[in-house]
């Protein structure tokens, strides 16, 4: 399994919200206008493509691409 | 309690006998049942000014608040038939609704960006604002019980969206029914995020109240803070609540940050509009410290809204398979079950049909006055009713129904696209069932680089026009959307492939390549 990348991560968000500019700073909520649904369909496709698991009280927290990126990156550990 | 025939006659004698209290509040701001009364009348006016024949269809495209009620009821007042929409639906949409009901006004936000689009396509928009400066008429035209109040449009399963047309009688009718089998009275006080353009939220969350004269906290329809529901819940000592089951498990998410607040006064949190999770009901009361509170309900638009719901403070029902009981049937409403296991409903709540549509209305009544619910489900012994599934195939996007035809017809017009399927699919989740799209595309020559400019265009589009995104879009070869001789596109079969990874083994998947 490939490492993940910051680009890599800004670029799946941008797919999933059908949004050009996403930085690692966005606001997925506030700014990109994700619903939780879509956070968690973000969610599920790391999920998938890293192999990894999240639970539901971690993904409460997530605010921006940089903190999936540092999800993914702790738990591909 | 008087009797009524209409919903102007309650929201008039509301005004006359209880004008000082308040209706409903929006993000914690009072309304008055006088001042509702009195922007209803201005509302009206302006409406009369413009012309509007007995029984025209006025688009309402307004999001909760003060505002929707005013127009809502004021189209009403004036004769007219109210069509609520989406807020955020796009100019095509409405356009295409106008069409279909032969709406010539729009009502929209004031300073909408809309309002120079659709004035483009022949449509006058008008504003709450306007109404606002426009000398009372006095001759309001007679409300009669049979007269459409409003139309209530749903996606159907065929993706072309249908009016359902449900009058002043059918509207009482359900209330009724639903008091009497909820066994709401006037000491309830009502708490809502539910969108006041769709039937649970409006007529439930919003119609029963008024109707007994009762309160009803509303908050915007979104769930990015489910934090202002219990704290409204909290702070008003509220006892009625409904949503979607997708809202509960939300709840449980943020468990920790919401269990500052006490929602124990709650009488009913009622859980519909989308299958109904035994494992979510037992979640949420034992994590906010309630008993037989939340119950499962049934309804659909066609019988108005209300059909059944499992009786509050008693314990709730689960059969064999693990499915929750939705109660018995409320008061004077028959329910039976087709040969083909469809639920098949008779009440006077149903409604005459669809606007505009005799082929469709003709399919939805079966035969000695029953409608055709297109759910499968079943009765026990006792008369409890069990939802099995749909008949046919649509999507449930948080509670409401979605035709997989709208996303398909929304991406097959983008440049590039050959073909499109949507399936809807559970994968057990917080947010419930998502639709997942397939998107036949020719040639994979640097599929990398325009597979990401297409998708991108995909989501959007689909959002445009939906207000959702999907869970994913796989860019496919051609001919891999399964298809019966007729070229129906079948669904289900596509589901099966895609869910046992068969797609991905056999190479049909072209982007993105995970």
């Amino acid at each position: 399994m490939s490492k993940v990348s910051m680009d890599e991560i800004n670029k799946l968000v941008s797919l999933q919200l059908g949004v050009r500019e996403v930085t690692q700073e966005s606001l997925l909520v506030e700014e990109l206008s994700a619903e939780s649904a879509d956070v968690v369909n973000i969610i599920a496709v790391l999920e998938e493509k890293y192999q990894i698991i999240v639970k539901e009280t971690e993904i409460a927290k997530i605010r921006t691409p940089a903190d999936l990126f540092a999800l993914v990156v702790e738990k591909t550990k | 309690m008087p009797e009524f025939s209409t919903l102007i006659e309650i929201l008039e004698h509301r005004a006359s006998v209880s004008g000082k209290k308040t209706a409903f509040t929006f993000q914690g701001k009072p309304t008055s049942f006088h001042d509702m009364w009195m922007h209803i009348n201005q509302f009206a006016s302006l409406f009369i000014d413009k012309k509007v024949k007995r029984q025209e269809c006025l688009i309402i495209v307004l999001p909760n608040g003060a505002d929707f009620f005013s127009a809502f009821y004021g189209v009403q007042r004036a004769g007219g038939i109210a069509v609520p929409l989406f807020p955020d639906s796009s100019v095509e949409r409405i356009a295409s609704i106008a069409k279909s009901c032969n709406a010539k006004v729009i009502v929209l936000p004031n300073g909408s960006p809309k309002t120079t689009e659709l004035a483009a396509k022949s449509l006058i928009c008008v504003s709450v604002a306007e109404s606002q400066t426009m000398q009372h008429e006095e001759n309001f035209p007679e409300i009669q019980p049979d007269d459409v109040a409003f139309l209530q449009y749903t996606s159907g399963s065929t993706g072309n969206p249908k009016g359902v047309m449900l009058t002043h009688a059918n509207l009482l009718t359900n209330m009724h029914q639903m008091i009497t089998g909820m066994q709401i009275t006037e000491e309830d006080i009502f708490v809502s995020w539910l969108p006041v353009y769709h039937d649970m939220g409006l007529i439930l969350m919003t119609m029963v109240p008024f109707y007994l004269g009762i309160v009803t906290h509303l908050l915007p329809a979104d769930l990015h803070s489910v934090r202002d529901w219990f704290k409204t819940i909290h702070a008003s000592h509220g006892t009625f609540t409904a949503a979607p089951d997708f809202a509960y498990r939300l709840c449980l998410r943020h468990a920790e940050t919401l269990k500052d607040y006490d929602i124990t006064s709650l009488r009913v949190a009622l859980n519909a509009a989308e299958p109904v999770r035994a494992a979510t009901m037992a979640g949420f009361e034992s994590a906010f410290g309630l008993a037989d509170v939340v119950v499962a309900g049934y309804g659909l638009a066609e019988a108005t809204v209300g059909v059944s719901m499992w009786a509050p403070r008693t314990k709730v029902r689960v059969g064999a398979n693990g499915l929750v009981s939705v109660g018995r049937p409320f008061p004077d409403v028959d329910v039976k079950i087709g040969d083909d296991g469809e639920i098949l409903i008779r009440s006077t709540a149903n409604s005459k049909g669809y606007f505009n549509n005799e082929q469709a209305t003709k399919e939805l009544f079966a035969e000695n006055g029953y409608i055709h619910s297109g759910d499968l489900g079943y009765l026990d012994g006792d008369g409890y009713l069990y939802i099995l599934g749909r008949k046919k195939n649509i999507i449930k996007y948080a509670g409401e129904t979605i035709a997989p035809q709208e996303i398909e017809e929304t991406v097959e017009a983008l440049h590039g696209v050959r073909y499109c399927a949507a399936v809807g699919i559970d994968r057990g989740r917080v947010e419930g069932e998502q639709a997942y799209v397939f998107v036949e595309v020719r040639g994979k020559a640097n599929i990398s680089e325009w597979g990401y400019e297409l998708t991108l265009q995909i989501v959007a589009a689909i959002h445009a026009r939906l207000g959702l995104r999907p869970a994913r879009v796989y860019l496919v070869k051609p001919r891999t959307i399964p298809k019966t001789h007729n070229g129906k596109i079948q669904h289900v079969k596509l589901r099966e492939l895609y869910l046992k990874s068969a797609l991905r083994e056999d190479g049909s998947i072209l982007y993105p390549e995970y």
